[in-house]
C-alpha cells in the first residue's frame, strides 16, 4: 500500500511504481483505479485513501480498463486476457485470446457494454447479461473503439478506414473509407459527428448523416486522442503545443479557424480528456503540466503537479467532480475539483 | 528514459534467421530481449501461400503495406517500453517483407516512437549457398542486403572456397559498406548482432532518397490500393497466363505485389502465383482438401490500378460452363 502526499489545495499524489498505462474511475465515482505497465492495476478511493495493489495481469502488462458497472474493474493485458478484479481484489479470467494484446478497450456510458479490440476482431460484451459477440474481422488491426453516446453504436478504427457497427444489427458494419492508418475515433456528444485520429498527422471528422468527410491535414504530431468539448462545438486532439479547439460542424462551410490558448513553449500535448458535465477539459503535456482547460472562455490554468515526466493518461469520473492523472514515471494524481474550486 | 536500442533481423526465406534468433534469445547473456516477430496474416490467402514454410507474412492484402506495418509496430514498440522492468533491446523479425523501408522509416516518422528508441543495426541473414538463385528471383533478397549494415554470411560449411568468393562479392556489388560476418548456423558472437551501434541513416538516405518523406506516404490521394478477385469458377489457365503475362508486361511498374490461388479444372493441387513488378512466380501449391469449396482469388496491389477493367478481364479468364 502507498500513502497519499497532499500537494496544494484538492490534488493529492501517489506513487505506483510503474508507468500508469490507463486511468478509470468506478461506476460510483468513488475510487479511481491505473492500468499499470506491470501488470498491477492500482486503486485509491478519491477521499485519498492509500494505493491498493491488485496484480490482473501478473508477468505481463496490463494495457486496458473499465469499471464495472457493478464494482470492480475489467482489464486487457498484453496475455491476452481480459480480466475481472472485484472490489475486494479477487481476479478471475473473463476471457482469453492467446497471443493478442488486449490494448484498445471502450465502455459504453452507462458502462453496461465493454468493447475489447484483439487483433482484427472486437469483442463485445454484455456485462448485464454476461454474453459476448465477435464483430469483424476488420481490414487490419483494430486501432481504436468508441461508443456512441446513446451506446447503440461502435466505431472502430482500422487501416483504411472505421467502421461502424450497430449493436442491434450486427451483421454488416457500416464502412467509411479513409485511407492510411486511423485511430482514437469520438463521436460529437449529439452523436451527429464521428472524429478520428490518423497516423500521417491528420484528423478526419464525419458528418454521419450525410457521409461528408472534412481533412484537416498538416497537424505538428500524430493526434493520439480527440475529445469534444461539451457543447460539442469544438474539437480537440493531442499533438499540439497549446490547446487547440476546431470548430465543428463550421469546418464544413468555410475555412475553420481554430482557437488556440495556453500556449507550451517547451512541450506537445500527450494525454486529454473533456469533461461530460462541465465545459472543462484536462490536457497533459510532455513535461509534466497538466492544464485544466475552461472551453468558455478559453483560459487554461496549471495544477500544481511536480514537472518532469510526461503524463501518460487523464481522465474525470462520471460525475465529473474527480480527475485522475498518471505521469510515466510512475505517479499518479488526483484533483477534487469541488476542493480545489471552494479553497480557491 | 534512455531510448531502448532496436535491432531489425532480415533474412530471405531458409537463411537461418530462426536459428539466428534461437541463439541470441537462449545464450546466457543476462540480458533482456524482446522479440516481435509478426503475428500478421490470420486470414486472407496470406496463410495458403506461407503453408508450406514455418515463415510468417506482414498482411499485405489490404490497403496499404506501409500503414498496416507501421501501425502495428508502433502498437507493439509503445506497449513495449511501458512494460515492467528494464528492456535491454528489442529484435524485430521482418522476414516476408517485400521491403524493409516501412519498418526503418516508422523509427523516424513516428515521433513517440523516434523518442523513445534508438535504431542500433538492420542485420542481414544471407545463405552463402542460395544466395545467387535467390538473387535472380526475388526482389526481397536484393533489398534485405542493400538495406542491411550487417550481413551474416550463413551456412559457408555448405559452399567452398570459390563459391564463398562468388557470394561475398554479390553482397559488396549491393552494398559496398556493409560488414559480412562469415557463420556456420549462425555462430556469430552476440556482439555482431546486438548493439551494434551501426545503423547509419545517411548511408540510406542515399540509397533511397525519400525514405523520410512523409509526403511519399501521403494517403488521401490514394497512392497505394489494393483490388482483389474472387470466383468460386475455375480458371483457364491458358487464358490467365496469357493475360496475367500482358497485364505485367503493361502495368508492371504500377504493380508492388501480386498473388493468387487458383483453381483450374481438373487439378488436384491449388495454382499459386505471386509477382513483384513484372516479375511472376509460379507454381503448384496444397492440394484441395475432400469437400473443401474451391475458389480462385488474386490480390493486386499497386499505384493507379483500374479495378473495373481487373475484375473484367479476371472474368474473362474464369471457365464458363
Ligand atoms: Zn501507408
Ligand atoms: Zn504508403
Amino acid at each position: 500500500m502507498t500513502a497519499a502526499r497532499e500537494l496544494g489545495s484538492g490534488i493529492l499524489e501517489w506513487s505506483l511504481g510503474a508507468f500508469p498505462e490507463r486511468a478509470a474511475f468506478s461506476a460510483d465515482s468513488a475510487e479511481m483505479a491505473f492500468a499499470l505497465g506491470d501488470g498491477r492495476i492500482a486503486v485509491m478511493g478519491v477521499e485519498g485513501q492509500d494505493a491498493r495493489f491488485f496484480a490482473p495481469h501478473e508477468g505481463g502488462s496490463c494495457m486496458s480498463l473499465a469499471a464495472h458497472p457493478k464494482g470492480g474493474w475489467l482489464s486487457g493485458g498484453d496475455d491476452g486476457r481480459l480480466v475481472y478484479t472485484s472490489p475486494e481484489g479477487e481476479c478471475t479470467m473473463v476471457h482469453e485470446v492467446p497471443g493478442h494484446w488486449l490494448e484498445v478497450m471502450a465502455a459504453s456510458q452507462d458502462g453496461g457494454t465493454l468493447a475489447v479490440a484483439a487483433g482484427r476482431t472486437v469483442l463485445v460484451f454484455d456485462l448485464s447479461l454476461g454474453s459476448m459477440t465477435e464483430y469483424g474481422p476488420h481490414q487490419g488491426n483494430v486501432s481504436g473503439l468508441a461508443f456512441s453516446p446513446a451506446g447503440g453504436i461502435l466505431a472502430a478504427t482500422h487501416v483504411g478506414g472505421v467502421s461502424l457497427w450497430d449493436l442491434d444489427e450486427p451483421s454488416e458494419p457500416i464502412f467509411l473509407e479513409l485511407r492510411g492508418l486511423n485511430l482514437a475515433p469520438a463521436f460529437s456528444p449529439d452523436g451527429n459527428f464521428l472524429a478520428c485520429g490518423h497516423q500521417e498527422n491528420a484528423i478526419h471528422v464525419v458528418d454521419l448523416a450525410s457521409r461528408k468527410v472534412f481533412q484537416l491535414g498538416g497537424l505538428p504530431a500524430k493526434p493520439g486522442q480527440l475529445a469534444w468539448s461539451l457543447d460539442g462545438r469544438y474539437l480537440m486532439h493531442t499533438g499540439t503545443r497549446a490547446v487547440v479547439c476546431w470548430p465543428v460542424p463550421d469546418c464544413f462551410n468555410q475555412h475553420p479557424e481554430p482557437v488556440a490558448f495556453a500556449v507550451q513553449e517547451e512541450a506537445r500535448m500527450t494525454a486529454l480528456a473533456a469533461n461530460t458535465r462541465i465545459p472543462f477539459a484536462a490536457a497533459g503535456f510532455g513535461d509534466g503540466t497538466v492544464l485544466l482547460a475552461e472551453l468558455k472562455r478559453f483560459t487554461a490554468f496549471p495544477l500544481g503537479l511536480d514537472p518532469g515526466f510526461p503524463v501518460s493518461c487523464l481522465c474525470w469520473s462520471g460525475a465529473g467532480l474527480h480527475l485522475a492523472c498518471g505521469m510515466e514515471d510512475g505517479r499518479a494524481a488526483l484533483l477534487d475539483l469541488g476542493k480545489m474550486l471552494s479553497e480557491g | 528514459m534512455l531510448p531502448i536500442p532496436v535491432t531489425v533481423l532480415t533474412g530471405y526465406l531458409g537463411a537461418g534467421k530462426t536459428t539466428l534468433l534461437n541463439r541470441i534469445l537462449t545464450q546466457e547473456h543476462g540480458k533482456r530481449y524482446a522479440v516481435i516477430v509478426n503475428e500478421f496474416g490470420e486470414v486472407g490467402i496470406d496463410n495458403e501461400l506461407v503453408a508450406h514454410s514455418d515463415e510468417e507474412i506482414f498482411e499485405m492484402n489490404n490497403g496499404c503495406i506501409c500503414c498496416t506495418v507501421r501501425g502495428d509496430l508502433i502498437r507493439m514498440v509503445g506497449g513495449l517500453i511501458r512494460r515492467k522492468g528494464h528492456l535491454d533491446g528489442v529484435i524485430i523479425e521482418t522476414t516476408g517483407l517485400a521491403d524493409p523501408a516501412p519498418v526503418i522509416q516508422t523509427f523516424f516518422l513516428d515521433q513517440e516512437t523516434k523518442e523513445r528508441t534508438a535504431l542500433d543495426a538492420v542485420v542481414a541473414v544471407v545463405d552463402a549457398r542460395h544466395f545467387q538463385g535467390q538473387l535472380e528471383r526475388s526482389a526481397e533478397a536484393r533489398e534485405q542486403v542493400i538495406f542491411a549494415d550487417a550481413v551474416i554470411l550463413n551456412k559457408c560449411d555448405l559452399v567452398d572456397e570459390a563459391g564463398l568468393e562468388e557470394a561475398r562479392a554479390r553482397i559488396r556489388e549491393l552494398n559496398p559498406s556493409v560488414e559480412i560476418i562469415p557463420a556456420t548456423r549462425c555462430d556469430v558472437p552476440l556482439e555482431k548482432v546486438m548493439g551494434r551501434r551501426s545503423f547509419d541513416l545517411l548511408r540510406l538516405l542515399d540509397i533511397e532518397p525519400e525514405l523520410l518523406d512523409e509526403g511519399a506516404h501521403e494517403h488521401s490521394h490514394g497512392h497505394v490500393q489494393s483490388v482483389s478477385l474472387v470466383s468460386d469458377k475455375a480458371v483457364d489457365f491458358e487464358r490467365f497466363k496469357k493475360w496475367i503475362g500482358e497485364f505485367l508486361n503493361a502495368q508492371g511498374q504500377n504493380v508492388y505485389r501480386c498473388k493468387g490461388i487458383l483453381h483450374l479444372p481438373g487439378e488436384r493441387q491449388r495454382l499459386v502465383f505471386q509477382g513483384v513488378h513484372m516479375l511472376m512466380e509460379m507454381g503448384f501449391g496444397m492440394p484441395w482438401k475432400e469437400g473443401e469449396p474451391r475458389s480462385s482469388k488474386a490480390v493486386f496491389i499497386g499505384r493507379g490500378l483500374d479495378s473495373l477493367a481487373l475484375q473484367i478481364a479476371f472474368r474473362d479468364c474464369l471457365v464458363t460452363s
